[in-house]
C-alpha cells in the first residue's frame, strides 16, 4: 500500500502520455507496451503528470465523489501502485512537472480508474535487441 | 551478430569509404548513378554492379529525376562485394539469416552502422551519405529489394524534420488519405486497390510526414513497393499477380511487388494529408466508414509508428508529432468489406468529403 503523502510523477524520459478528450494514451517507450486509462482514471494521469500528491488527488477526487470516499482511497492507492509496477512513475518529482491544465474535467460519476495494457508491439520488440540512444543530428 | 564494427562506427565509415573508391576507381564500367527526389531533396545512388543498382533502385523509380547538377543532399554509395571481388573490409558478410541485424552509433552520434547478414552500411548523418557494401545482389533478401536501406532512411528523413509513420498514403490530385493501423489491418489492399482505381500511390506501410509552416500537413513517398499475402494476392488482377516475387527464406512470408514494374497505375512523391483512414477487415459484404475519435486514431497510429524511430530520447517528441497530427486531420474506420473494387469508391468520397469540410 502507497503512503497518501507520496507524489509520483511520470518516468520522464521514458514514458510519453497525453489526455485527449477524457482518456489519457499512455506509451512505455522503452519496452513497447501501452496503456489507455479513461474517465477517472485519465484524470489521476493528467493529476500524476503534474505532479500532485496521491493525497491531494484523493483529496480531490473525494470532494467530487463523497460516497465514495472510501473506495477512492483504496483506487488512488491501487492505481498509483499498478503505474509503479509497470514502470510508468517513479517515487518523488522529476523536476519537470507539466503545467496545470484545468481543461480536464472530473467527470460526472465515480468510477475505479482501470490501466488498459496493450502489448503486441512489445512482444515485437522483445524480439530484437534494444536500440542505442543516437541523439540529435550532428549540425552540418 | 558480432561485428568488429561494434567498437567504432567511425572507423567504419573510413573504411568502407575507402573501400567504395577503390571499387569505383578499379570498375568504371560496372558504376551507375540515378538522381532521386525524396521529400523535395534529391538523393544520389551511386551503385558498382549493375545488378546491385537495378535491384536497388526499383522501388524508388518513380521519384527518379533527371541527373542533377548540384551535390544531393544525401548519396547512396553500395558496392556489390561478389561483383568486384573488393572484399568486405572486416569480413562481417555472412548470408547467416538466423542472424540479426545490428545498430552501432558513433560517440557523437554523427556515424551509424547499420549491420545485416548480407548488406552493411554506415550513415554520415552530418556528411549526408549512406556508403556500404553488399555481399552479392543475387543475395539480397526481398525485404533488402521491397524496402532498401529501409533503416538508414527512415533515420536519414527523421533527421530532417520529417516524422515517418507507419501508415499508407494514396492520394488524388494531391490531397491525400493517410492509411494508419498495425499489420494486417488492411494498408496494403487499400493502397493497391486505390492505386488500380488511379488515385497517385505514395505508400503501403511507410510514410514521412511533414509539418508546413502554413499549418498544412504533408506526406512523403519513399517505395513504391508492397508486400501483399500469397494467400491474397489472387483477388487482385493479373497486373499485381504477374510481377509478384516469392521469397524463399522462412520469413519471407509475402509476396513482393514493385507497383512501378506493374504499370497498373499512377505514382506521386508528396501529398497534403486531408483525412486519416483507420482500415480493419470487416468481414462484411460492404466497405463502410464511421468517425473515430482521437484517442481511436492515436492509439491505431503511435504503437507501430513510434518504434520505427526505436532510438532511446526520441519518442517523446515523436509522441506529440502524432498526436498534433490526430487533433489536425479528421478520422475515420474503413470497415473493409469482401467487395474489394468497391474500396476506392469509398476512400473517394470520404477524401471529397474531408476536402470540403
Amino acid at each position: 500500500m502507497t503512503d497518501s503523502a507520496k507524489l509520483y510523477a511520470p518516468v520522464r524520459q521514458d514514458v510519453a502520455g497525453k489526455v485527449i478528450d477524457g482518456e489519457a494514451i499512455i506509451m512505455n517507450l522503452t519496452n513497447g507496451a501501452y496503456y489507455s486509462v479513461d474517465a477517472v482514471g485519465a484524470v489521476i494521469w493528467q493529476w500524476v503528470d503534474e505532479e500532485q500528491t496521491v493525497a491531494t488527488i484523493i483529496e480531490r477526487l473525494t470532494t467530487a465523489f463523497p460516497q465514495s470516499a472510501a473506495a477512492i482511497k483504496v483506487d488512488v492507492n491501487a492505481f498509483m501502485a499498478q503505474l509503479l509496477a509497470d514502470g510508468l512513475v517513479h517515487e518523488g518529482s522529476s523536476g519537470f512537472p507539466s503545467p496545470v491544465d484545468n481543461s480536464h474535467k472530473v467527470p460526472s460519476a465515480y468510477s475505479a480508474p482501470v490501466l488498459n495494457k496493450y502489448t503486441e508491439m512489445a512482444d515485437l520488440l522483445a524480439l530484437d535487441p534494444p536500440m542505442p540512444s543516437i541523439g540529435q543530428r550532428p549540425n552540418a | 551478430m558480432h561485428s568488429r564494427f561494434a567498437q567504432s562506427a567511425e572507423h567504419a565509415a573510413t573504411d568502407f569509404a575507402s573501400s567504395f573508391a577503390l571499387s569505383s576507381e578499379k570498375f568504371p564500367e560496372l558504376q551507375r548513378t540515378a538522381d532521386f527526389l525524396m521529400a523535395g531533396s534529391v538523393v544520389r545512388a551511386n551503385i558498382i554492379g549493375v545488378d546491385l543498382f537495378e535491384a536497388f533502385v526499383r522501388s524508388f523509380s518513380h521519384l527518379q529525376i533527371s541527373a542533377h547538377e548540384s551535390a544531393p543532399a544525401l548519396e547512396i554509395r553500395l558496392w556489390d562485394v561478389e561483383a568486384t571481388g573488393i572484399g568486405d573490409p572486416h569480413d562481417v558478410i555472412t548470408y547467416d539469416p538466423s542472424q540479426t541485424g545490428e545498430t552501432v552509433p558513433s560517440a557523437d552520434g554523427r556515424y551509424v552502422y547499420f549491420g545485416r547478414p548480407q548488406l552493411q552500411t554506415v550513415l554520415d548523418r552530418q556528411g549526408g551519405t549512406i556508403t556500404g557494401s553488399v555481399g552479392s545482389a543475387s543475395r539480397l533478401t526481398l525485404y533488402d529489394v521491397g524496402r532498401p536501406l529501409h533503416s538508414e532512411l527512415l533515420l536519414w528523413h527523421h533527421d530532417h524534420d520529417l516524422l515517418p509513420v507507419h501508415a499508407g498514403l494514396v492520394s488524388r490530385d494531391g490531397e491525400g488519405v493517410l492509411l494508419a493501423g498495425p499489420g494486417g489491418s488492411g494498408k496494403s489492399t487499400t493502397s493497391v486497390m486505390c492505386h488500380l482505381a488511379g488515385f497517385a500511390y505514395l505508400a503501403d506501410d511507410y510514410v514521412a510526414v511533414e509539418w508546413r509552416g502554413d499549418g498544412t500537413v504533408h506526406g512523403h513517398s519513399i517505395y513504391n513497393s508492397t508486400h501483399i499475402d500469397p494467400k491474397h494476392l489472387e483477388r487482385f488482377p493479373q497486373a499485381i499477380t504477374s510481377t509478384a516475387v516469392s521469397g524463399t527464406l522462412t520469413r519471407e512470408d509475402k509476396s513482393l511487388v514493385i507497383l512501378s514494374q506493374a504499370e497498373a497505375g499512377g505514382f506521386s512523391g508528396e501529398a497534403r494529408i486531408r483525412v486519416l483512414a483507420l482500415p480493419r477487415v470487416a468481414h462484411t459484404p460492404h466497405t463502410t466508414v464511421r468517425r473515430a475519435t482521437k484517442v481511436e486514431a492515436l492509439l491505431r497510429l503511435a504503437p507501430s509508428s513510434l518504434f520505427l524511430m526505436p532510438y532511446a530520447g526520441m519518442g517523446r517528441t515523436d509522441f506529440a508529432r502524432l498526436n498534433e497530427l490526430v487533433n489536425t486531420i479528421p478520422a475515420y474506420w474503413l470497415e473493409l468489406g469482401e467487395d474489394l473494387e468497391e474500396i476506392p469508391l469509398v476512400v473517394d468520397q470520404l477524401l471529397k468529403d474531408a476536402s470540403v469540410s
